[in-house]
């Protein structure tokens, strides 16, 4: 009985381990589109409010609820009231204590808390470029991540649950 | 009077200008400008007179190239671009309306101004607002029935604007035996309302309508068409361009409040542009102000042949 009930739980952990990795795919192309997002509102703000960068990140904040909202809330309030260090190292700072938890692989996430250091300088062309530039990069990750999520969120599925039994197997 | 908050300004400055401004402990009601050069020492005006601030020991503090950008970006909020057109015009509003003036290279595309560069110096100039200080000139310039076409005359840093400021509130606001009536303000350099992310920071009255960083010729016929206000007001009147607009709002039954830069009457007067508008018996009062005991003081009132009231 004992035995049984040991097995159910290896099998149940190992789909468990599948699903977990199959959704932390999930996540990420969630927190991606959410970031090309973030970036359209910005790159909107800038274009027609002509919107300094505390404002545009200040009114993207609103449209934005959870992590992003938070984040974005901060990089405007402490724009705004600045105790020092460059725009890239406020953003940089941000991103670590707001955007930590966020489930991004390591390119992605370089690519989510380096949008700061590349705004702030020159005119409002350059600032908008910058935003196209970073937008283009986001649509192509987010785009080569859908083109592989479905293959890989099957295959982390199968391979919990299989690994799960190929474990029940040898400890029966 | 409205009392400057300290961290406002303190905060518009580089690390090592703030510590020392928050040193200084300064009364922010008696400062009227910091002016940073690059490689020389920081210069305020303060209490009527001039003073510089001191690092450790006596020397004055000399500020540098990197004090520069860092207050740039602090009163920018990093964010320059969105100030191009101030720019260009010299100076940028921040919040509680004080105005940033900047000089550097200037970057031309053809004849036009582009932008700047280089920035090498950076003066702050503290928006003051003293209601009351209008109280004087306000029974020739507005009766229960009836309101003067009015000129403000002075020299710079006499207090001009800021009476202005009062005279709009006044008109605006009323009082217990006159009506208050909408006055529309054309505040081209942000500086009457001190306007800052569209907010007025200073008290322009209930009945004012304001049109923020718009050039005052069309600003005038804009208010005219949308706004119908009784009163419009404006800064420093004196362009070519201002003459079309200052007939329009004679014509439509508007009157108007404005100020001209000139140390008497006469001096504003011999200038193409109001010797014009005298012979069109425009303006029904001239109000001369002169700074030499103190800004705003009233040096005389005169109806539209130039007599004293």
């Amino acid at each position: 009985m004992l035995r049984m009930a040991g097995i159910i739980l290896i099998l149940l952990a190992g789909a468990g381990m599948g699903y977990a990795g199959s959704r932390e795919l999930t996540m990420r192309e969630k927190n991606l589109r959410q970031f090309l997002q973030l970036i359209i509102y910005l790159r909107g703000e800038i274009r027609c409010g002509c919107a300094s960068l505390p404002e545009g990140f200040r009114e993207t904040a609103d449209r934005f609820s959870g992590v992003y909202g938070e984040f974005l809330g901060e990089v405007s309030q402490r724009l705004g009231n600045p105790a020092g260090g460059s725009m890239g190292e406020i953003y940089r700072q941000c991103a670590e204590a707001k955007l930590k938890r966020l489930e991004l692989s390591r390119e992605e996430r370089e690519l989510v808390w380096s949008l700061g250091g590349r705004l702030g300088y020159l005119d409002r062309e350059m600032q908008l470029r910058q935003l196209e530039l970073c937008e283009e990069e986001t649509r192509r990750r987010l785009e080569d991540l859908r083109k592989e999520m479905p293959d890989k969120k099957k295959i982390y599925q199968s391979l919990g649950v299989l690994g799960g039994i190929l474990l029940a197997v040898l400890l029966w | 009077m409205r009392t400057i908050e300290a961290s406002q300004i303190q905060d518009l400055f580089a690390g090592n200008i703030r510590r020392l401004l928050i040193e200084a402990e300064l009364d922010y009601d008696k400062l009227y400008e910091i002016r940073m050069r690059a490689g020389r020492p920081l210069f305020l005006t303060y209490g009527g007179g001039e003073c510089f601030l001191r690092g450790r020991g006596s020397a004055p503090y000399l500020v540098t190239g990197e004090d520069l950008k860092e207050t740039l970006e602090y009163v920018s909020g990093y964010s320059l671009y969105a100030y191009e057109d101030e720019i260009r015009q010299g100076y940028l509003s921040v919040q509680g309306g004080h105005r940033v003036g900047v000089t550097g290279k200037v970057i031309l595309d053809g004849d036009r101004i582009k932008g700047m560069k280089y920035i090498s110096c950076i003066n702050l100039r503290i928006a003051h607002e003293i209601p009351g200080c209008a109280d004087k000139v306000m029974p020739y310039v507005r009766t229960k029935d009836w309101t003067a076409h009015t000129l403000i005359i002075s020299p710079p840093r006499c207090g001009k604007t800021t009476m202005l400021r009062d005279i709009i509130r006044q008109l605006s606001n009323g009082n217990r035996n006159i009506p208050g009536i909408t006055v529309g303000v054309v505040d081209e350099r942000s500086e009457l309302a001190g306007c800052y992310q569209g907010i007025p920071q200073n008290d322009l009255g209930i009945r004012t309508d304001i049109l923020d960083s718009c050039p005052k010729a069309e600003g005038m016929q804009m208010l005219i068409r949308s706004m119908s206000p009784a009163v419009i007001a404006v800064d420093e009147l004196g362009k070519e361009e201002d003459f079309k607009a200052v007939e329009s709002v004679i014509h439509c039954g508007c009157k108007l409040i404005a100020t001209a830069h000139g140390n008497s009457l006469e001096d504003v007067l011999g200038t193409p542009f109001f010797s014009r508008l005298r012979e069109m018996k425009v303006f029904e009062r001239y109000i001369v102000l002169g700074g030499e005991k103190r800004a705003g003081t009233v040096k005389g009132i005169f109806d539209g042949k130039g007599d004293p009231c």
